[in-house]
């Protein structure tokens, strides 16, 4: 027997219930927003998205003189490391906080204002609603795929994850992509068993490519799955069973026609010497440089990296009862992720079989590539756990699996006892196994990077383990309130890691006066900032010699763990100590 | 894996062609996702979860709660502060609570301190812990004091008198510096420099003390002096930059100062141009009254090695009897064959004795 209710059919209300998640988590993305600093990769996306919304602008204004090479390559050339559909939208998303909006206002009599509350949150904009989006679509392919609860769980334990809410705030790709790889993978599994579900495959596939080069890796998985599905569904056509697949790959002619199509046709920079120009983008990603991570108290800056690195900092990261719903819904889905011959000789006593479309081996490869792509020693893995995210919805739908099993059991274990109602044993049963991670991401919020969950101790625990503290500088947005009560009268700060353009966005946003400059002489700094790295230590020395003493006026912690130290110029101690007249 | 019940689930969504399962033998039950049979696998193991779930949300508040407060630190620290004497050392376990040491005690503490090589120099060692941590370089015996101050342990190790003669860091102005230039050793001048206007960051470099013995005004890495390298551990460690030239050797040298039994000598390079493990050696020879007492060489990846020389051994005196000059002219000698990129730094001290406990 099964614990899953598949629903017959997903409707409007189911929609709405994506729908509402979605919003939710948009709104309450958007209220946190301006606790976050902007990070290092953020300030460049930002200068990229302002660079592609003036040659947007510069259509809409002189569109000869836009299509034109020399406007291209103007506007264009910037990160062109990266394609540029999450770029444009951030770019639009700009454009509309600071023209369309203000204009459209002004039509109406109104004072000009922009749209969005703050300017970096017209940037970020494109990133929530990727976020937002992505739990409206675990929830429909969980509930379509298996169970409306389960749906509903996944959907919740995703919004849950303490990294995952922190990067679903910002203008960089990593969530975006999640959405697209989901969607992709949604799509396929659709077109299964319809057609016309091959071209929105293909769309999303371009839009995928456009938006990420994780999207290259999707076909990969997606063809092992049909190799899989079409074998089944041939013996099972052979046995005269009827036909429930369809085999022709539809999907894949659609994602090598549409898919590359929208990717070329989304960035301009490309339309001009297009191959030279494509390889430089495949170079610079095969090629990566390699960035320095602590793991395990030694600082990775080369391969090989450990092979156990995504699979420790996933259990460190995630909530403990997730990644354990996470283990036991991929154990309780075992049987059906075999070849069903293979399954009647290994576990002859189960019941449980595949579908038609494999579903589950579906999400089990799409969660299992992006980890062992970033087990293998040659990968950088510098961006912590952002970078296999496209694995955690599947994740979530396992565990999703294991969550119903505790539900109904506990449900039916206190309804054959008369002691409560099904609806609210089932609500606070989900409640409770999703609190973790509501905790522990209500908790992570302003140092999520720095953040780490049960299995590693928490953050104290993962110091002692000499993991990783932070990365990206972007908590120097929490140490803007001392910085202003340092400098009443302005001054200079040397950033460390942070960008001079996140430094900006905070004055931009309004979080920090214009007379606080960033300095990029160490030496010459009213305040030096160390984002605690372990190979950011020798900044902590520069600033001992140059200040002549080894204490700092400031130290910023999360859970007692130092994350900013900040040390003062003998200068500006001497005028602290000067009586104010 | 009855527990899971895996081996006696039904099929799931499509498996039958339609949605959802069929269950026929046993009593079908209501609930919220609709209907749903009593399930034979539904165990009380699964309940565990619900545990897990909630001990974790309590482990979250526990964590949180066993933070060491402001107050915490600075009582320990006010105590630390009221009792240190001048030849004190302190640290702080784990380690990577140094910020928070030196933010309360950093007034009372030094590069001296911070970026020690060892104990040898101190005669007691102050351990401020937390979470129940001990401090690596601590004896591993019971402190001669200890005391809590809320989540804070501040521990003192007493360790004996100093056996330290000469520290060779402290002492570096009043060594004198030469390099060799086609067989002439050719001095370098002690100045003082205006302060150095450093970029700083990542990969940005040392700072350069405003005292120094500059060797070459054109090539401004050459010079000798005391400064603060990153080692191959990513510690601190103050010692004396001695960039070699090339195969002549850059000389340091300490006239008629006190030997005692021993040599101990530290020396590495800083992070950056020893990580890669990939340039070459470095010489790091000494001398006694210009004869040869040692010579090591430091390899990439051997980190800030440590190094003695027995003064005994060395000049042939372990003979019952035979006496120990009581002072000398030490030199250090310090070449590279291919100098690129060798920002080699020594520490070090003349020693009367071995010290039983942190030697």
């Amino acid at each position: 027997m099964s614990v899953v209710t598949t629903p017959v059919h997903l409707g409007l209300r189911d929609h709405l219930v994506g729908a509402t998640l979605a919003l939710v988590y948009l709104i309450i993305l958007l209220a946190t927003a301006s606790d976050l600093a902007m990070s290092r990769d953020e300030s460049f996306y930002v200068t990229a998205a302002e660079s592609y919304g003036q040659w947007y602008a510069e259509v809409f204004e002189d569109s000869e003189k836009a299509f034109s090479r020399e406007s291209i390559d103007r506007y264009w050339a910037y990160n062109n490391e990266h394609p540029a559909l999450a770029k444009t939208v951030f770019a639009w998303t700009w454009l509309l906080d600071q023209r369309g909006w203000p204009s459209f206002r002004e039509a109406l009599g109104m004072d000009p204002a922009p749209l969005f509350p703050t300017p970096s949150s017209a940037y970020r904009f494109g990133g929530m609603l990727a976020g937002s989006l992505t739990l409206w679509l675990i929830y429909i392919f969980g509930a379509r795929a298996a169970d409306r609860r389960l749906g509903l769980f996944a959907a919740l334990a995703y919004a849950t994850l303490p990294r995952v809410f922190y990067h679903a705030h910002l203008d960089a790709f990593d969530v975006p992509i999640v959405l697209m790889v989901l969607w992709v993978t949604y799509a396929y599994w659709r077109s299964l068993v319809s057609k016309r579900w091959a071209i929105v495959t293909g769309i999303a596939y371009g839009c995928a490519l456009a938006t990420k080069h994780n999207a290259w890796l999707v076909p990969g998985v997606l063809l092992v799955h049909f190799a899989w599905v079409a074998g089944q569904e041939v013996a099972r056509r052979k046995r005269g069973e009827r036909e429930r697949i369809v085999l022709v790959p539809y999907w894949l002619l659609a994602m090598v026609t549409i898919g590359p199509l929208l990717f070329y046709a989304s960035w301009p920079w490309i339309w001009h010497d297009t191959v030279p120009r494509f390889l430089a983008y495949a170079r610079f990603h095969l090629h990566h440089d390699y960035y320095n991570m602590a793991y395990f108290g030694v600082n990775y800056f080369r391969p090989p990296f450990p092979l156990s690195y995504p699979y420790v900092m996933t259990l460190f990261t995630v909530p403990f009862t997730i990644v354990l719903l996470m283990v036991f819904g991929i154990a309780l889905r075992l049987r059906a992720l075999m070849p069903e011959l293979l399954a009647k000789r290994l576990m002859p006593r189960g019941e449980l079989r595949a579908d038609a479309r494999a579903t589950d081996v579906l999400w089990l490869g799409s969660a299992l590539l992006p980890l062992l792509v970033f087990a293998m020693p040659n990968t950088p893995i510098f961006g912590g756990t952002k970078h296999w995210f496209t694995a955690y919805p599947f994740l979530c739908l396992f565990a999703g699996y294991a969550a119903l099993h505790v539900i109904v059991s506990t449900e039916s274990r206190l309804i054959s006892r008369g002691l409560a109602e099904a609806g609210p044993v089932s609500i606070l049963s989900m409640a409770v196994l999703l609190a973790p991670g509501f905790a522990e991401t209500a908790h992570s919020h302003r140092f999520a990077l720095s953040h780490y969950t049960l299995a590693a101790g928490g953050v104290p625990g993962a110091a002692d383990y000499g993991m990783n503290r932070q990365f990206w500088g972007f908590t120097t947005g929490s140490v803007v309130e001392f910085l202003k009560q340092k400098m009443p009268n302005g001054g200079s700060v040397f950033l460390n890691d942070t960008t001079w353009g996140a430094f900006e966005m905070l004055k931009r946003d309004g979080l920090l006066p214009p007379n606080i400059r960033a300095e990029g002489r160490l030496t010459e700094a009213d305040y030096v900032l160390v984002h605690h790295e372990h190979h950011m230590a020798e900044v902590d020395f520069q600033a001992w010699q140059a200040f002549g003493s080894v204490q700092p006026v400031h130290v910023l912690t999360y859970d007692g763990v130092p994350i900013v130290s900040i040390y003062e110029h003998p200068r500006r101690r001497r005028m602290s100590q000067v009586p104010a007249r | 894996m009855s527990l899971l019940g895996i081996d006696r689930e039904g099929s799931s969504s499509d498996s039958s062609g339609s949605a959802g399962s069929t269950f026929t033998s046993r009593p079908v039950q209501t609930t919220i996702s609709g209907r749903a049979p009593a399930p034979r696998w539904a165990s009380p193991w699964w309940l565990l979860f619900l545990g897990l779930a909630i001990a974790e949300v309590v482990a979250l508040g526990v964590r949180e709660h066993r933070v060491p407060t402001e107050t915490d630190w600075a009582g320990a620290a006010d105590y630390v502060r009221s009792q240190l004497a001048a030849q004190d050392a302190i640290t702080v376990a784990p380690g990577w609570a140094d910020p928070l040491l030196r933010l309360y005690l950093g007034d009372r503490m030094t590069a001296k301190i911070s970026g020690r090589s060892d104990l040898a120099a101190f005669e007691r060692l102050w351990v401020l812990s937390i979470r129940g941590a001990n401090a690596p370089d601590a004896p591993k015996r019971a402190p001669n004091f200890s005391q809590t101050f809320g989540r804070v342990r501040v521990e003192r190790f007493d360790l004996g008198p100093s056996k330290v003669l000469v520290d060779l860091v402290d002492a570096i102005h009043d060594a004198r510096v030469t390099r060799r230039i086609e067989g002439i050793d050719d001095p370098c001048i002690l100045r003082t420099f205006p302060p150095s206007v450093l970029q700083g960051g990542l990969g940005g470099g040392i700072v350069a003390p405003r005292q120094r013995f500059q060797c070459d005004f054109e090539r401004h890495w050459l010079w000798v002096g005391q400064t603060l390298i990153e080692s191959l551990d990513l510690s601190p460690r103050r010692c004396v930059w001695s960039h070699p030239q090339g195969a002549d050797p850059i000389s340091i040298t300490y006239p008629d100062i006190p030997l005692g039994t021993r040599i101990v000598l530290y020396g590495g390079l800083d992070y950056h141009d020893e990580r890669d493990r990939e340039k070459g050696p470095v010489t790091l020879r000494v001398l006694l009254n210009e004869r040869e007492i040692g010579s090591f060489v430091h390899r990439d990846g051997d980190g800030m090695a440590r190094y003695e020389i027995d003064l005994r051994r060395e000049l042939g005196a372990a003979q019952p009897g035979a006496t120990l000059p009581q002072r000398g002219d030490l030199k250090l000698e310090v070449s590279a064959a291919e100098p690129y990129r060798r920002s080699f730094c020594w520490a070090g001290s003349t020693q009367s004795g071995v010290r039983k406990e942190a030697p």
